[in-house]
């Protein structure tokens, strides 16, 4: 049988993002797999103030919007008390690694089986493209920084997932989708975290690098180039922590 | 794979080129043809389709269904 | 079959809220509440229900709001400085229109402020605090008995409303220790209302936990909002009075300034002077209605507060529409002293006060 690929069907409006935008994607690999799962009627979708809001309403599921940065503590909160619903979190790198940086320690010590993707594209989008303090590189342009990040005044930019990797939780890797190739294998990493919620194990944390063109001010396809040449040479695409063992091939 | 191709819904198309860049056979090319939304879209050419489905994974937009 | 026990304040609202059907709790320490949070870690668990120290207040009431969306019967404590934290997740509590329960247990200051008791939240409190044009329904317990029975009240309240419930009560309440019965174990059922979030099959209708003005309508949001407040202050007034009828002078005090003022009156009365005491028993609907039975020749009100500038002054002013001069005795920093209190009033009934400006 030939197999047909087409837009799974909790996805119900057509995408909000700008063109280009690595959200879209992202939001049609959760739906995959909670689809190929088959655990789309026990999903709750919790999404961070800021670009990742489109999909409180492109997803046909039970949704919530936290306060910014708070997401891994409203998803605690869901979570216990629906142990047997699927919770995940859909994210911003602003969200999980600065103002809720917090929140996101706590959710990775706490151990909770929740699955958090946490979509970094180095800058603030919603708000119009100023710095991430995590995740911008130096000398990067943003409208905060207009002549570059500057390390004397800013400081610089940190890989959270591999210091995050340390504490004692199920599972963080880090995938991009600048090729037909990464995003098959993003799409992995992701199914990976929801598998784990399903079989109660702990804290699932995916990071996926994606390109921000509008704010970057570069053509998606240029825009895609400088995921793969500069910034994953930053932040490496590989499995940092696998309680259960996932090779990193 | 055979016969499978893919079909684009350009109504959806925010003219990005993702699958332009992604295509392996250069099937698909990026037209000056707006659609209602205003966006410059894509054109599938079914001949030189292999049906690989690299555009439905590279689309942000879900224009692409590969059948 | 009724239970006394002998209770702290911050204990019996932990209990109540477990036999209420709260099985969702979060909080950080903060002097004077703390051994709510801790009662709720001791006891939590074997109720069946999840008991969290949060990494913050804002992390403690993101959980509340996460678990009351999900249906659950769901509680925060703090007080002061950590109060203020909560205001965000009470504000998007607020803007789903979620139920759950707050605590706040008063204590002294401005910013950090003291770690003793006070009374000086009063309007963040009743007027609000976070973002938007929301209130909450404040019930102000002056007991321990009140302290269970307002708790055990309130979660029911929250859901009948739809509205965060607070409990505002001040760091004397919450140490005070007495003899309280307690009541029956409610079970809680996290699937009994239909705005709830949850896993659902592809067709049903979906909830999106999140300002429900984009799925309402701005318009006809606002309506209903405004329909519900108004709903509430009509019918949710409560207050206790206390020889209001024949007052010369009317005290009016929550928490433990009231029990105070109620020892000022009776000290009064017994020297022949005519004093009363109004006790709000909801700061918010503010009982204007209780100001209808008060003698219509008294005199004047006095606020007794645990505050520098007197904020339920302003509230007093408004029920009575500022027909009658306001006195305040405001004691800061410290618990009021009956003598003292009476004192004051004596002052105000010969003429050596003049009213109090409302800020």
């Amino acid at each position: 049988m030939i197999q047909t690929l087409r837009k799974p069907d909790r996805i119900v409006q057509p995408c909000g993002f700008c063109g280009g935008c690595g959200h879209g994607v992202i939001q049609r690999l959760i739906a995959e797999c909670l689809e190929e799962l088959g655990i789309s009627d026990r999903a709750i979708n919790c999404v961070d103030i800021a670009c990742c809001f489109w999909t409180l309403d492109g997803m046909d599921l039970d949704g919530i919007a936290g306060p910014h940065g708070r997401l891994p503590a409203v998803a605690t909160g869901i979570k216990k008390t629906r142990p047997d619903d699927i919770v995940y979190i859909h994210a911003g790198d602003g969200a999980s690694y600065t103002i809720g940086i917090a929140e996101t320690v706590h959710i990775c010590l706490r151990d909770v089986p929740v699955t958090m993707i946490v979509v970094n594209n180095g800058v603030f989008g919603m708000t119009g493209g100023q710095m991430s303090l995590g995740t911008t590189l130096l000398g990067q342009a943003t409208t905060s920084t207009p002549r570059g990040r500057n390390e004397s005044s800013n400081g610089s930019p940190g890989d959270f997932l591999q210091a995050l990797s340390q504490f004692d939780f199920e599972f963080a890797a880090r995938g991009a989708l600048y090729s037909v190739k990464e995003i098959n294998r993003t799409k992995q990493l992701i199914k990976k975290g929801f598998q784990n919620q399903m079989e109660k194990k702990g804290f699932s944390l995916i990071e996926v690098l994606s390109a921000c063109p509008t704010n970057w001010h570069l053509s998606p396809v240029a825009a895609n180039k400088r995921v793969e040449e500069v910034v994953a040479a930053q932040f490496p695409l590989r499995v940092y922590k696998d309680r259960g063992g996932m090779s990193d091939g | 794979m055979a016969g499978r191709k893919a079909y684009a819904d350009v109504s959806l198309c925010k003219g990005c080129g993702l699958c332009v860049e992604a295509c392996p056979v250069q099937a698909i090319v990026q037209t000056t043809q707006l659609n209602e939304k205003g966006y410059e879209v894509i054109q599938v050419d079914a001949d030189k389709c292999i049906g690989c489905g690299s555009c439905y994974t590279t689309c942000p937009d879900y224009v692409y269904e590969v059948r | 079959m009724a239970e006394t026990r002998f209770m702290k304040g911050n204990e019996a609202i932990a209990e109540a809220a477990i036999r209420a059907g709260c099985r969702f709790y979060a909080g950080y320490p903060i002097t004077p509440q703390s051994e709510l949070l801790e009662y709720m870690g001791a006891h939590m668990e074997a109720a069946g229900g999840t008991f969290v120290q949060g990494e913050s207040e804002v992390a403690s009431i993101s959980m509340v709001w996460g678990a009351a969306c999900a249906g659950n019967r769901a509680m925060t404590s703090s007080s002061g400085p950590g109060f203020d934290l909560k205001q965000e997740g009470i504000a998007y509590l607020a803007s789903y229109e979620a139920p759950a329960v707050v605590v706040s247990m008063m204590r002294y200051g401005i910013g950090g402020g003291d770690i003793t008791a006070g009374q000086d939240s009063y309007l963040q409190a009743a007027k609000g605090g976070g973002n938007g044009d929301y209130r909450l329904l404040v019930l102000c317990p002056n007991s321990v008995q009140e302290c269970v029975d307002f708790t055990y009240q309130a979660f029911d309240l929250a859901e009948k409303y739809r509205n965060v419930v607070l409990i505002l009560g001040d760091g004397a309440v919450g140490q005070m220790m007495q003899n309280v019965v307690l009541p029956d174990y409610v079970e809680p059922n996290i699937n009994r209302y239909d705005w709830v979030i949850k896993g659902r099959a592809a067709g049903e209708k979906k909830n999106k936990a999140t300002n429900l003005n984009w799925y309402m309508g701005d318009r006809p949001w606002e309506a209903h909002i405004r329909e519900k407040l108004h709903r509430m202050q009509e019918q949710e007034q409560r207050w206790e009075s206390y020889l209001v009828e024949d007052a010369e002078l009317v005290y009016v005090a929550i928490g433990v300034s009231s029990r105070v003022a109620k020892q000022a009156v009776k000290m009064g009365r017994a020297k022949g002077l005519k004093l009363g005491l109004i006790r709000p028993i909801t700061a918010w609907p503010f009982p204007r209605k209780a100001f209808e039975a008060v003698n219509p020749d008294v005199k004047g009100y006095m606020v007794v507060e645990m505050s520098i500038a007197g904020q339920m002054l302003e509230d007093v002013y408004g029920a009575t529409q500022f027909s009658k001069p306001a006195y305040c005795c405001c004691t800061g920093i410290d618990i009021p002293v009956a003598e003292d209190v009476l004192a004051r009033a004596e002052q105000a009934l010969r003429g050596e006060l003049e009213p109090e400006v409302a800020l």
